[in-house]
C-alpha cells in the first residue's frame, strides 16, 4: 500500500467521521427515540466492561438506550481506583447530562464529584444512599422478588416427576457470603418454594468466596448428596461451581444476576438482576425528563428490574401458568416475601 | 631492500580526548618474518593494530601493501586485505564445533542455504594438515582447552586467505607448555611465507620467537631493533625508559620480633577438602618471608585463613602477640594487617570503583573519610590524589574507574592503599602476577622498602625468580604443609626438587 | 586493549574533543533511555496504524491528556482547566511511581533485583491504614505515626527476603515474588466481608476510610487534588541519592553490588548489607503505599489489590531512570504521564477505540522496557562501529581527563 493510498483513506475515514458528529450533534430526528441531543455517560469500576457482570449489563442497557432512544453514550473504563473520580468529572466537565457510575466501590467518589457538578445528574447502581444530593440517585434492586419467583418454580419442580428430579422434596441455595443482597435472594428462594409446596426442605450454606469455583461446588455437592434436586447459585463467579455440580449430578441449577442459560441443559432458570434495565431505565427517565435525584430508586418486577431469565423448555406450560400468575400477584403487591434468611 | 615490506605503516597518529596515543609510528613487516611489537600496557600497542584491523581510522599517516597505500575502514576490509587478527579474547562461538566456527561467516553451502558440512570439514582438514596443526575439526568449542581455542582462530584467520597475522598478546592467556606449542606453530607459519606481528611486553618470550622487534613507548616508537643480540636488559631499557634493574637490590634483613604466627593451621577449601594440614609458621618484623610452591597446594587457604577471610577448622593465628583467631577479617585489618590478594579485579577492586573510593575500601568509614555515618569525598578525593603521586599510578586520576586502569596501575593502587594504612604485617599474594616489568620492578622495590620500615612480609608467588630475588627466608609449601625452610641463597633446583614433593635435606 | 597513558598526549586535549568525550560519557547515560522511548513511541504507533487509526492523532490525545500542555501559556480558558486537572493527576501517580522506583533501585544498586516493591507497597499501605483508622492523634502527629507505621512495615517486608538471601542464599526474586502474593492476598483476606478490617458498610468490601487527621492536605486542585505527598517523594529522591552516595552504608552497599567478593576482602558484611538494602528499599515502597493512602486514597477494596501496579511499574521507572535520583524523577513523570494520557477518559472514541487505548498503554509501557534493556540493539542500529569505538573512547577518556589534574 503506498503512502498516498493511506493519506486517502485516512482522509475518508476522517470525513465520514466528522459527518457522523455533525449528523449525531444536530439530532437526526429520523431515529425517533427522542433522546436526540441527550449525552449519557458510564464510568465502570476496575472490573472492566467484560467483566461477565454488573459492568458488562449496564453497558448492554447503554447501548440500548442509544439504540432505541437516540442518546449518544459514551463509556469510561478504569484501571485502577486513581481513575474513578477523574473519569466521573470528565464526563460531567464535559456537559454530559447523565453519569452513571457502576458499582458500590464508587459510593463515596461519586457523591464527592455529584457535589462539584450539581447541574449533571448522576445515578450508581447498587447503591443507596441516606440523603445524597439532588442530583444523585441510587440504583438498587428487589432481589427477593426473582428469588421468590425462582424458588416457587424449584418447589414445583420437587412436586413433578420431570427428568432431574428426585423423589425427596429438597432444594438448596449455594449463598457467597452473608450479605443482605444475597440473604435476598436466598430468603425469596426459600419462601418462593415452600409456598409452592409447603413439605419441601430448604437447605441453604455459604462458600465464603465469591470467586473460587471449587469452594461452590464442594457445598453444592454436599446439598446433591443430601437429596436437592434443585441448587440456586448466589455466589457470583464461584457460583458457577455449583451448577456445574448440578450438572455432574444431574440435577438442576439455577443461575443468578445474569441469564445463565447457556451454561447447558441443566440450568432451569436463572434469578436476573437487571442492570441493563436499570440502566435503560435511568436514562430515559432523563430523556422524558422525568429524572429525580436525591433518593434511591428501587428496581423490582413490576420495574422489570428483576426476573427470571430463560426457562428450561423441559417445563410444561401448566407450571409456567402458574409462575406467571405468582409473578402477577407479586407485582400487585399481593404477595410478602421476607429480606432476610431466617 | 630487493623486495617492498609486505605491510608498511608511516606516521601513524591517533589522538584520543587528551591522550596521543599513536604518535607518528613507522612499523614495517617482511614477508615471512616475525615482528614483535613490544611495550608495556598503555604503550600504544593495541591501538596501533586496531587502526590497522580497520577498528579505529587514525588521524594521521597512511598504510602500505606490497608498497600500495590501503585504506582499511573496517576489520571486513582488513580481512579483505588478507590481514587477521587473533585477539586476546578469542571471538568464537561455544555451542558450534572447531569447523563451523572457522567457516563462519564465509561458509561453503549447499543450495546457497545450508551449510555444507562435509565441505567445511574437508577445508578445514587442508588447512590443518597444511601448517601441521593437531585440532579435531568435530569437537565443540566449548570442550576444547584454551590453546586449542587459540589455534581456532588461527585457522580462523588463515581460511580467510590472511597472509598477515596479528597476535595480540597470545601468552597471555597460555600456560608455559600451551607457549612453547603456539611457538612451534608460528615457526611453521613462518616458513609457509606467512608474515606475522606479534605483540607482548615480555621480555624473553619475544627474544624467543621475533626476527625483529619494535619497541614502544607512550606512545612513540623508540626503536626497531634484530632480535639477535638483543638482550632483556637492553629491551627493558627501551620499553620503560630508563636503566631497570631485573635484580632487585636489597641489604640483608634484620629480623625483629615475631609479628605474626600460625600454629598447627588446618584448613578447608570451597569444596570442604582439607587444603591447609597442620601448617605453623612465623614471621618476624623487617623480614619477607617467601612461600614458594606450585598454583593449588594451598597457598589461597593460606592467605584466606591468614587474613580472616576464611575459617579455620584447627590452629590458632597470632598477630602482634595477640590470638585473632576468631577475628574478623575487619578487625584484623583494624590490628594492622595488610593484604595484597592474589587477584585483583574479582577481589582487591572494586573495579566499578573510582580510584578515590578504591583507595578507602578499608577505611571508608573512619575519619576523615566518614564521621557519623557521612562520608567525605573530598578526603578520599585527597588521599588518593596523594597516593596517585607517591605510587606512581599512571592512566587517570582521583576519579578514574578502576576498571580503566591498566593491571600494573590497578595492582599498584592495591599496593598503594594497604601500605600507605601501614600495616605491622604486609600479606603479599601473587603481587606481579600478568605484570610488566616496569610495573613488576616497582612493585619489588617497594615491598623490599616496606621490609626495610620493619614491616613483616609474607610473600606468596608461583615465579621462583619473585621468590629468590625478594625472599629472606624461604618455605616450600606441598599439599597444604610445609616442607622445608631455606635461606635466601638456595639454588632454584633444590626448591623445584621440594615443590614436587620431594624432600629436601 | 591498550589504553594510552595520561601522559601521553602531547598537552592539552582541544576543547571540541572534551566537549565530545563529555557527551559521549554523561549524554550515553540519557540518550539509550530517550532512544529507546522514542522507539518505543514509533513501534506502537505501528500497533495503532495496524488497528486502522491514525497514530498521529492518538498521539496528541495522549499528550494532551498528560495535563503537559498546561505548561504552554498560550492554553487559556477551559482546556487550560482540563489540562491542570490531567497534570494533577500524572502528578498523583508520579508520586508513588518515584518511589516504588527506589525500591528497585536501591537493591539493584546492592546487586539484588528487587520485584517485591508491589508487596512492600501494600503492606506500608496498610499498616498506614490501620494507624489511620485505628488510632487518634492530632494531624500534625497523625500523618507522622501512619508513615512511620508504613515504612516500618515496609522495611519488615523487604527485609524478609533480605534476610533469606543473607542466611539460606535464597534468591530475592523468588522471595520477593512470593511476598507480594502474600501481601495480596493477606491484604485481601484483611477487607474481605467479615475480614478482620472490613468497614463498616457490612456488605461492602472494604476499609473504612481514615480519619480527616491522617489525610495530606491538598496542595493542587479539588477533585482527587495532587496532594502534599509529592513533596515527601521529592525528598525521598534526595535522601537516596545522599544515602547512596554520601553515606559509609550507601558505600558498603554499592561495593556490595558492584564486586562482593571485593566487599568481603575490604572488611564490608556482605549480608548485613543485603539485609539493609532489601529492608531499605522496603521502606521507600511502604512510603509510596502511605502517601497513596493518605494523600487521596483514603480507603482500600479487596478489588484494589487485584489491579495495583504501581510495584511493578516502578521496575521500569527505575530502570528507565538508570537507578539515578534525577533519572528516576523523570522516568516516573513519563511512566505517570503515559498512563494517564491513554486513559480512556482522553481517548476519544473517534480518534481510538476505547477498549483498545487501555492496552496501547501496555503496549507502550512493556515496549520501552524492551528498548532499555536492549540497549545494545538501539546502538546496533546506529551503528555497529560507532559504538565500539565510542566504548573504547569512554574508557579511554577519564584517564586523559582526570590524569591531566592530578
Amino acid at each position: 500500500m503506498n503512502r498516498s493510498g493511506w493519506l486517502v483513506r485516512m482522509t475518508v475515514f476522517g470525513v465520514v467521521l466528522a459527518l457522523a458528529a455533525v449528523a449525531a450533534g444536530c439530532g437526526g430526528g429520523d431515529e425517533g427515540g427522542g433522546g436526540e441531543g441527550i449525552r449519557v455517560g458510564l464510568v465502570t469500576d476496575i472490573g472492566g466492561l467484560d467483566d461477565k457482570s454488573f459492568n458488562m449489563l449496564a453497558n448492554q442497557g447503554l447501548e440500548r438506550a442509544r439504540d432505541e432512544l437516540g442518546v449518544e453514550i459514551r463509556v469510561l473504563q478504569s484501571q485502577s481506583d486513581a481513575d474513578y473520580v477523574p473519569n466521573l468529572s470528565t464526563l460531567a466537565e464535559e456537559g454530559y447530562d447523565l453519569v452513571i457510575s457502576v458499582g458500590f466501590l464508587m459510593g463515596e467518589v461519586t457523591e464527592q464529584v455529584a457535589k462539584e457538578y450539581p447541574d449533571t445528574n448522576f445515578a450508581i447502581i447498587d447503591y443507596a444512599y441516606e440523603s445524597p444530593p439532588s442530583n444523585l440517585q441510587g440504583l438498587v434492586f428487589k432481589e427477593q422478588e426473582t428469588g421468590y419467583l425462582a424458588g416457587y418454580l424449584a418447589g414445583l419442580m420437587t412436586t413433578s416427576d420431570l427428568e432431574r428430579t428426585n423423589p425427596e422434596a429438597v432444594v438448596s441455595t449455594v449463598g457467597g457470603q452473608k450479605i443482605p443482597p444475597v440473604d435476598r435472594f436466598i430468603a425469596g428462594f426459600q419462601a418462593g418454594a415452600k409456598a409452592a409446596n409447603p413439605d419441601v426442605e430448604t437447605l441453604n450454606a455459604y462458600s465464603q468466596d465469591f470467586v473460587d469455583q471449587a469452594k461452590c461446588k464442594e457445598v453444592a455437592l454436599d446439598q446433591i448428596s443430601k437429596g436437592s434436586d434443585v441448587v440456586f447459585q448466589v455466589a457470583g463467579g464461584c457460583g458457577l461451581g455449583a451448577l456445574d455440580a448440578a450438572n455432574e449430578r444431574g440435577v438442576w441449577g439455577i443461575g443468578v444476576d445474569a441469564d445463565q442459560s447457556h451454561l447447558g441443559e441443566h440450568i432451569l432458570t436463572s434469578a436476573m438482576k437487571r442492570v441493563d434495565q436499570a440502566v435503560f431505565a435511568t436514562i430515559e427517565a432523563v430523556v422524558n425528563g422525568e429524572f429525580t435525584g436525591g433518593g434511591v430508586t428501587v428496581f423490582g418486577l413490576a420495574e422489570d428490574g428483576v426476573g427470571l431469565g430463560e426457562i428450561s423448555p423441559v417445563v410444561p406450560q401448566e407450571m409456567l401458568d402458574q409462575v406467571d400468575d405468582v409473578r402477577q400477584q407479586i407485582v400487585d403487591g399481593e404477595i410478602e416475601i421476607p429480606e432476610t434468611v431466617s | 631492500m630487493t623486495e617492498a615490506p609486505v605491510l608498511e605503516l608511516r606516521g601513524i597518529t591517533k589522538r584520543f580526548p587528551g591522550v596521543l596515543a599513536n604518535d607518528d609510528i613507522h612499523f614495517d613487516l617482511r614477508r615471512g618474518e616475525v615482528h614483535a611489537l613490544l611495550g608495556e600496557n598503555g604503550a600504544g600497542k593495541s591501538t596501533l593494530m586496531n587502526i590497522l584491523y580497520g577498528l579505529y581510522r587514525p588521524d594521521a599517516g597512511q598504510i602500505l601493501l606490497n608498497g600500495s597505500p590501503v585504506e582499511i575502514d573496517s576489520p571486513r576490509a582488513a580481512i579483505d586485505h588478507g590481514i587477521g587478527m587473533v585477539h586476546q579474547h578469542f571471538m568464537l562461538i561455544p555451542v558450534m564445533t572447531v569447523a563451523e566456527n572457522i567457516v563462519l561467516a564465509a561458509e561453503p553451502t549447499v543450495g546457497g542455504v545450508f551449510l555444507d558440512t562435509a565441505a567445511a570439514r574437508s577445508r578445514v582438514e587442508q588447512l590443518a594438515d597444511r601448517f601441521s596443526f593437531a585440532i579435531d575439526p568435530d569437537a565443540r568449542v566449548e570442550n576444547i582447552s584454551v590453546g586449542q581455542q587459540q589455534r581456532v582462530e588461527i585457522l580462523k584467520a588463515l581460511y580467510r586467505r590472511a597472509d598477515i597475522l596479528i597476535l595480540d598478546e597470545p601468552t597471555a592467556v597460555l600456560t608455559p607448555q600451551e607457549s612453547q606449542e603456539l611457538f612451534a606453530i608460528l615457526q611453521e607459519l613462518r616458513k609457509e611465507g606467512m608474515s606475522i606481528i606479534f605483540i607482548s611486553h615480555k621480555l624473553n618470550e619475544v627474544l624467543e620467537i621475533a626476527d625483529r622487534i619494535t619497541v614502544l613507548r607512550r606512545g612513540r616508537r623508540i626503536d626497531t631493533l634484530a632480535a639477535s643480540g638483543a638482550t632483556e636488559t637492553e629491551l627493558a631499557r627501551l620499553m620503560v625508559g630508563r636503566e631497570v634493574l631485573l635484580e632487585v637490590e636489597k641489604a640483608p634483613a634484620s629480623p625483629g620480633e615475631v609479628l605474626l604466627e600460625a600454629e598447627g593451621l588446618r584448613v578447608l577449601d570451597d569444596r570442604g577438602l582439607e587444603a591447609v594440614r597442620g601448617l605453623s609458621l612465623a614471621i618476624r618484623a623487617g623480614e619477607i618471608l617467601g612461600v614458594a610452591g606450585v598454583d593449588g597446594n594451598g597457598q589461597s587457604e593460606l592467605i584466606d585463613a591468614l587474613s580472616g577471610l576464611r575459617k579455620t577448622v584447627a590452629g590458632r593465628v597470632r598477630l602482634l602477640g595477640r590470638d585473632v583467631t576468631d577475628a574478623s577479617a575487619d578487625e584484623r585489618l583494624e590490628r594492622g594487617l595488610g593484604h595484597i590478594p592474589e587477584d585483583r579485579q574479582r577481589r582487591g577492586l572494586v573495579l566499578d570503583f573510582t580510584i578515590a573510593e578504591n583507595v578507602v575500601l578499608h577505611d571508608y568509614d573512619k575519619p576523615p573519610f566518614a564521621r557519623a555515618g557521612w562520608t567525605f569525598p573530598r578526603q578520599m578525593t585527597e588521599r588518593a590524589r596523594a597516593l596517585i603521586e607517591e605510587f606512581d599510578v599512571r592512566g587517570g586520576g582521583p576519579e578514574t574507574l578502576a576498571r580503566s586502569l591498566s593491571g600494573g596501575n590497578q595492582q599498584k593502587v592495591i599496593l598503594a592503599r594497604e601500605v600507605a594504612r601501614e600495616p605491622s604485617v604486609l600479606l603479599a599474594a601473587q603481587p606481579t602476577r600478568g605484570l610488566d616489568v616496569g610495573a613488576i620492578e616497582f612493585i619489588h622495590r617497594r615491598l623490599v622498602r616496606e621490609r626495610d620500615a620493619g614491616r613483616a612480609i609474607l610473600l606468596v608467588s608461583f615465579e621462583l625468580d619473585e621468590i629468590l630475588s625478594l625472599a629472606d627466608r624461604i618455605v616450600v609449601l606441598y599439599e597444604g604443609r610445609i616442607v622445608g625452610e631455606y635461606g635466601p641463597n638456595v639454588s632454584e633446583h633444590e626448591l623445584g626438587i621440594a615443590m614436587t614433593g620431594g624432600r629436601a635435606a | 586493549m591498550s589504553r594510552p597513558g595520561a601522559e601521553g598526549g602531547d598537552g592539552r586535549p582541544r576543547t571540541v574533543e572534551v566537549l565530545t568525550a563529555w557527551f559521549e560519557t554523561r549524554a550515553g547515560g540519557l540518550l539509550v533511555p530517550l532512544a529507546a522511548a522514542i522507539l518505543a513511541f514509533l513501534a506502537g504507533g505501528l500497533v495503532v496504524l495496524f488497528t486502522g487509526n491514525n497514530p498521529l492523532g492518538v498521539y496528541k490525545a495522549i499528550f494532551d491528556g498528560t495535563g503537559l500542555t498546561y505548561l504552554f501559556p498560550w492554553v487559556q480558558g477551559s482546556e487550560r482547566a482540563t489540562a491542570a486537572r490531567n497534570l494533577q493527576q500524572t502528578l498523583l501517580v508520579a508520586t508513588p511511581l518515584m518511589l516504588t522506583a527506589i525500591a528497585v533501585a536501591f537493591a539493584f544498586r546492592c546487586g539484588m533485583f528487587n520485584i517485591g516493591g508491589q508487596g512492600q507497597y501494600w503492606i506500608g499501605l496498610i499498616a498506614a491504614l490501620v494507624v489511620g483508622t485505628h488510632v487518634d492523634l492530632p494531624p500534625a502527629l497523625h500523618v507522622p505515626a501512619c508513615i512511620l507505621a508504613a515504612i516500618v512495615a515496609g522495611a519488615i517486608w523487604g527485609g524478609v527476603a533480605g534476610v533469606l538471601k543473607a542466611t539460606v542464599g535464597a534468591h530475592e526474586v523468588i522471595s520477593t515474588i512470593m511476598l507480594n502474593w502474600i501481601a495480596i492476598f493477606g491484604g485481601k483476606y484483611l477487607f474481605e466481608l467479615g475480614g478482620p478490617l472490613q468497614g463498616e458498610e457490612e456488605f461492602i468490601p472494604r476499609s473504612n476510610d481514615v480519619t480527616a487527621s491522617a489525610k495530606l492536605p491538598a496542595i493542587w486542585g479539588t477533585l482527587q487534588p495532587l496532594h502534599a505527598g509529592i513533596f515527601v517523594a521529592l525528598a525521598a529522591l534526595v535522601v537516596y541519592h545522599l544515602l547512596l552516595n554520601r553515606t559509609t552504608l550507601g558505600y558498603e552497599v554499592r561495593a556490595v553490588g558492584f564486586n562482593p567478593e571485593a566487599a568481603r576482602y575490604g572488611g564490608i558484611s556482605v549480608s548485613r548489607n543485603y539485609f539493609l538494602a532489601m529492608a531499605i528499599a522496603g521502606t521507600f515502597a511502604g512510603l509510596a503505599g502511605a502517601l497513596d493512602l493518605l494523600g487521596w486514597k483514603f480507603r482500600v477494596a479487596t478489588n484494589d489489590f487485584d489491579v495495583g501496579m504501581l510495584g511493578f511499574i516502578g521496575i521500569a521507572v527505575a530502570l528507565l531512570g538508570r537507578n539515578k535520583a534525577v533519572g528516576i524523577l523523570f522516568a516516573a513523570l513519563f511512566f505517570a504521564a503515559l498512563q494517564v494520557g491513554t486513559s480512556t477518559r482522553q481517548l476519544d472514541p473517534t480518534v481510538f477505540p476505547p477498549a483498545l487505548a487501555v492496552n496501547l498503554a501496555t503496549i507502550i509501557q512493556a515496549l520501552i522496557i524492551l528498548f532499555v534493556g536492549a540497549e545494545i540493539l538501539i546502538v546496533s542500529l546506529w551503528g555497529a562501529r560507532r559504538y565500539v569505538r565510542r566504548g573504547r573512547r569512554v574508557r579511554a577518556q577519564p584517564a586523559g581527563g582526570s590524569g591531566g589534574a592530578a
